[in-house]
């Protein structure tokens, strides 16, 4: 088990490489210059020149990426251009912000899909378990800006219950959660369902029945373990995803997270702000999955390393 | 490695990931799907959308492109089945033609994402040793990277529009599909068929031909209809973020981000629309998920 | 607080639309009620919102909106002003809130010299930065040297003009010694790159000023979370608003809040909530709605610029003058205005829009609706009827792609002009681009034609667009005239307002004449303010006047 932590650790280090070479290449390879966007062409050439000697934007660009890489090493990913703060500094004003979004919208998430997922595999071939699947379907095939719009009509608009944007009170966090986590619930529900009725054909299972237990007793004694091991690796997808992939939620919502700091540095051209957050996105994100396989050999007892 | 337990890592290709053990799933699957009432529901919607869309120009009376200023955010009425929007086009006519980009988009996406992530994976678990090494680097590395990230970087360099959405939507779906052969393929070869083609001598063009893709091809297909749903999806995010189709074409997600604005005012402009998207990946959805129970025989 | 000007130039950054980046303020139609009857009529004349009902109150908070963080709260390091700006700094003059002219500010007055070319402040005594550090001539030397600094990098230096330097004969004299006379330079005193700068904190913070920024404005910095919000605190100690205010001193509020809110809809929804104060440049396609619920007041004022269709003059099919007057002809304005902007703008018959100091009424050069004529001149030029309605030439369409922002207002005149084109043969097509991506391709000039907007509140704007020196940056239509180059240059060293006025003329007659631009309509900015705000003023610009306002639930 440890070697084999170790050993992954390892291949972690030539992923971040690459993905920092192409990181680096991809913002140098898109058109749009940063100290045009923030000069707006009304600079002077020595302005022009100052700032992309202050940016070292002059310096060739392998040196540009060595200079990148060693300071990315030490956690620094130099000053945003747009705003001239230390990135890694804007970096972590928005995370807390993310894994709070991520974090409810996972409860949302687990709680959701799980109830749905029980009720269908109970119920299976019956009238609630296909009720169940098709709202498990719904909640992945509505574009989350609409979705996202509805709620905030319905709960802030016309009920009044929620604020409609902004990250200041418990309750903000409650409509960004919703709308993220129910497309996630929807993958947790079809998945647990299925691996619930798979454990629930197994022989143990039938053991416990025929001993009298009461269904739901069964699955929660038996079932729900062995099914909640294929909803961890889901569960750690998501997770890592929604890093880089709440963007659209975070602009309904105005909600102050990495996704929005991302598309702001992309229109931008904000190099080191893009760097840093594709750098952070997968490292948590190789991290996540890391943590994920570890604890699937922890609670899967079938799953061994060597 | 623990590849073989996590054959795939995207959501879809998850729920698809089972390998499929069914030897005839030819008939006997065709079948069961057909029995399948969640799968025949999902392809009646899908056919509904598509024959929509194909029969566009019989089913509309307007041009969707055209503005027609006298007639704006009329609600559904005889002239207008399904309303105007705020061009005084009108909305059933975009409907019908907005299925053709958006399911377009959907499907060519797909294929992109199988015609570059199908070899990717056959060589990775074919081959196995250095090669499936490199391969799966280079698809960890591929997946690390933000995926909408990726796709508005794409879209940045090569500009927005169709082509470069559908190839973007497309780039951002290889990993899975990659993950998702190998894992079947690895599973495959361990089969004895294989091992005996392999000991009469058989060429690894053969085998992977005769014996790899035929018995693969069955979660590949029932990724490749879940993938759909997410396509389409993607799609209409890279429109509410203004780099998706170019006005006036009436793609749904455009129109869903144009109408929404209005949504207290005349709510047929862009939940028409969005209704549309979501029955099309609701049908994608629900006939890959059909597709998926009958061909695994676990499930029977 | 106070009026400032809008950023310069192009309006092109992805908020344009959202927020201007800046705080609006614009008069105001006082009460809910009379706003919903007639407000179409009667504009142009700023006026006062909810009016004050006995003495005004202390307390509470203002809360307003913008779209998208600004880059920095360092005057010098944004490209554009907008309410978190304009609350924490203090200029040398302003804009009176109703007429052309300038009223002091920080400066009490000034006089000009050497015809034009020194311009002497008298600077208003006691006054204090928010760090203690008092304001004398010595601000305005450290604040002006920082700017035109080229290590600092400001987008905004050019506005400055020629300066040579600042002298500093005692400390409430200030002088501003100029190469050559520069005509603008009141325009841009009032902007907000032009905001006074604290010395010691100029000399504290160096690059960091925006971290921490120190100003002389009603509001000092408490805290900004990006992306969420950026919280001030009432400056008690403020006592040199503008003339035009009734209350010279600190604001009624204790403090303000400026909240983030990135999509349009939600930021109405918040409003509608009471989240909001102030909304300003509310969605076009929420103001009726909004006015119908009458429950809030309306603030309807013209803006310092408008949306325009720039061609680019070195493509072949652009290259014929004819073709690009016939698309001035082809465009029906009043339906750019009627239902791409909801009727919330005026039409443009000059490049220069109706608000801006040196635009002139009745040129003889402006375009109509004319579809007849458009036809006519495209005949004329070798255009042959050909495919699917579209004039041919050698075989090849007369089809072009204009490059816009995505943002709804622009895609919407987008879809409108499509249409007025087809009717006389033209195709043109839209493609959505971002701000970085068109910086980078106009200069090159890969690019048809752009539809974009500007705004500036002097005609010196023009220098920018369509001097040949700017070609290849600002100059997007790559547009080189001689006559044009003359009388831009002209513009800027005529003092006196009168000549000055006639260049203008001349200059718009010639570049309606050559139509490098088609200008379309400019738009009017619409704010919205809760019925507790009281004695809220909106400029003739449409920015926000605050040092009156109270709250009054």
């Amino acid at each position: 088990m440890q070697r084999y932590a170790a050993q992954r650790l390892l291949q972690l280090a030539p992923v971040l490489v690459s993905v920092s070479v192409l990181v680096f290449l991809m913002v140098h390879l898109v058109p749009g210059d940063p100290v045009q966007v923030m000069l707006q062409d009304y600079g002077t050439p020595a302005q022009a020149a100052a700032l992309r000697h202050t940016l070292g934007l002059d310096r060739p660009l392998a040196v540009q990426y060595g200079v990148f890489a060693w300071r990315a090493l030490h956690g620094d990913f130099g000053r945003s251009i747009r705003s001239g703060r230390p990135v890694s500094g804007e970096i972590a004003l928005r995370l807390p912000y993310t894994l709070q979004l991520t974090a409810a919208s996972m409860v949302v998430a687990i709680a959701l899909g799980l109830v749905l997922g029980m009720i269908a595999a109970l119920q299976h071939r019956r009238l609630p378990d296909y009720a169940a699947m098709v709202a498990a379907l719904a909640g992945i095939s509505l574009p989350s800006f609409w979705f996202g719009l509805v709620l905030i009509l319905i709960f802030s608009y016309y009920l009044r219950w929620l604020p409609a944007a902004g990250a200041d009170t418990p309750g903000s966090l409650i409509l960004p959660a919703v709308t993220l986590g129910t497309s996630a619930a929807s993958i947790i529900a079809r998945l647990s369902r299925s691996s619930l009725l798979e454990v629930l054909r197994q022989e143990f299972i039938r053991t416990a029945r025929a001993k009298g237990m009461r269904e739901w007793r069964v699955l929660y004694r038996h079932g729900l373990r062995n099914a909640l091991i294929p909803v961890l690796s889901i569960i750690g997808l998501q997770v890592a995803g929604l890093l880089g992939g709440a963007v659209i939620v975070e602009t309904v919502f105005g909600w102050p997270g990495l996704g929005r700091l991302a598309i702001d540095a992309i229109f931008n051209r904000d190099i080191p702000m893009i760097q840093g957050i594709v750098l952070v996105a997968a490292t948590i994100f190789v991290a996540v999955n890391l943590a994920i396989d570890l604890l699937y050999a922890l609670v899967d007892p079938r799953i061994r390393y060597s | 490695m623990l590849s073989s337990t996590r054959e795939s890592d995207t959501v879809e290709a998850r729920a698809a990931a089972r390998p499929a053990r069914a030897r005839s799933h030819g008939a006997i699957g065709l079948r069961r799907v057909a029995r399948h009432r969640g799968a025949t529901l999902g392809i009646v919607l899908v056919a509904g959308l598509l024959l929509l869309s194909l029969l566009a120009p019989y089913v509309s009376r307007y041009d969707p492109a055209e503005p027609h200023f006298g007639a704006r955010l009329e609600p559904p009425t005889a002239a207008y089945p399904l309303g105007t929007d705020s061009y005084g086009r009108d909305v059933l006519s975009r409907v019908a033609y907005g299925g053709r980009i958006s399911l377009v988009v959907g499907a060519v996406s797909v294929v992109v994402s199988f015609v570059v992530g199908l070899p990717l994976g056959v060589a990775a678990g074919y081959a196995g040793g250095r090669i499936d090494d490199l391969i799966m680097r280079i698809i960890d590395v591929w997946l690390a990277f933000p995926e909408l990230l990726l796709a508005i970087g794409i879209v940045a360099v090569l500009g927005p529009g169709l082509h470069n959405v559908m190839l973007a939507i497309g780039i951002s779906g290889v990993p899975g599909v990659c993950r998702l052969v190998r894992g079947n393929v690895l599973a495959v070869k361990e089969e004895s068929y294989v091992e005996v083609a392999c000991a009469v001598g058989g060429t690894a063009m053969h085998i992977v031909r005769a014996h790899v893709l035929p018995n693969v091809l069955a979660p590949v297909v029932v990724l490749l209809t879940l993938r759909l749903g997410t396509a389409i999806l993607a799609g209409v995010g890279l429109s509410f973020l203004g780099l998706g189709v170019q006005p006036p074409a009436p793609e749904w997600g455009a129109m869903v981000a144009e109408g929404r604005t209005y949504l207290q005012q005349a709510w047929w402009v862009s939940t028409i629309p969005g209704a549309a998207i979501f029955l099309s990946v609701m049908g994608f959805n629900m006939f890959g998920d059909g597709l998926r129970d009958a061909l695994d025989p676990r499930l029977h | 607080m106070r009026a400032w000007a809008s950023r310069p130039g192009d309006r092109e950054d992805r908020n344009t639309k959202i927020a201007r980046r800046r705080l609006l303020t614009r008069a105001a139609v006082a009460g809910a009620g009379a706003a919903a009857s007639g407000w179409l009529s009667g504009l142009a004349s700023p006026q006062a919102g909810a009016a004050a009902q006995g003495a005004p109150r202390r307390g509470g908070t203002l809360t307003l909106v913008l779209a998208q963080d600004p880059p920095s709260l360092d005057p010098q390091k944004t490209p554009s002003g907008d309410a978190s700006h304009f609350l924490l700094y203090n200029m040398l003059v302003s804009a009176d809130r109703s007429s052309d002219a300038f009223l002091p500010e920080l400066a009490d007055s000034w006089a000009i010299g050497e015809g034009g070319k020194v311009i002497t402040f008298k600077l208003h005594p006691g006054v204090k930065f928010h760090d203690g550090t008092p304001f004398t001539s010595h601000a305005v030397q450290a604040t002006i040297s920082r700017l035109v600094d080229p290590q600092t990098a400001a987008p905004g230096a050019s506005w400055i003009g020629p300066i040579d330097h600042v002298e500093t004969p005692d400390d409430v004299t200030a002088r501003l010694v100029f190469k050559q006379p520069y005509a603008p330079i009141f325009s841009s005193l009032r902007i907000i790159f032009l905001a006074m700068l604290s010395p010691a904190a100029i000399a504290k913070l160096g690059p960091n000023y925006g971290q921490t920024p120190v100003g002389a404005g009603p509001f000092k910095f408490r805290q900004w979370i990006p992306g969420d919000r950026i919280v001030l605190d009432r400056y008690a100690d403020y006592a040199w608003a503008p003339r035009f205010y009734k209350n010279r001193g600190a604001p009624y509020v204790d403090g303000a809040v400026v909240r983030i809110i990135p999509d349009e809809s939600t930021r109405v929804i918040a409003f509608e909530r009471g989240d909001l104060d102030i909304l300003p440049q509310a969605p076009a396609q929420a103001v009726s709605r909004l006015i119908q619920t009458n429950k809030y007041q309306v603030f309807r004022t013209p803006t310092d610029g408008g949306y325009y269709l720039g061609l680019n003059v070195t493509k072949p099919i652009f290259s014929d003058v004819r073709v690009r007057q016939a698309l001035g002809w082809a465009i029906n304005r009043d339906e750019v205005v009627d239902y791409a902007l909801e009727k919330l703008a005026v039409p443009m018959d000059s490049p220069l829009a109706p608000t801006i100091w040196g635009y002139s009424k009745g040129l003889k050069h402006a375009y109509h609706h004319d579809p007849d004529r458009a036809r006519r001149l495209l005949a004329e030029a070798g255009w042959k009827p050909g495919a699917n309605g579209v004039v041919q030439k050698d075989g090849r369409p007369l089809a072009f792609t204009a490059w816009t922002f995505p943002l709804e207002t622009n895609v919407r005149i987008g879809v409108v002009l499509q249409n007025q084109l087809k009717q006389v043969g033209v195709q043109m097509n839209i493609e959505q681009i971002e701000t970085a991506t068109l910086l980078a391709r106009t200069p090159s000039g890969q690019h048809d034609a752009i539809l974009i907007s500007y705004g500036w509140p002097d005609a010196d704007i023009l220098y920018y667009f369509f001097h040949s020196s700017r070609m290849a940056t600002t100059n997007r239509v790559h547009f080189s005239n001689p006559q044009v180059d003359r009388l831009l240059d002209e513009g800027r060293v005529t003092v006196d307002p009168a000549k000055r006025l006639e260049v203008y003329r001349e200059l718009q007659e010639t570049l309606l004449e050559q139509a490098p631009w088609i200008p379309l309509a400019s738009p009017y900015a619409v704010t919205f303010a809760q019925p507790w705000v009281r004695d809220l003023y909106v400029d003739k610009y449409g920015d926000l006047l605050t040092n009156d306002v109270y709250i009054q639930k």
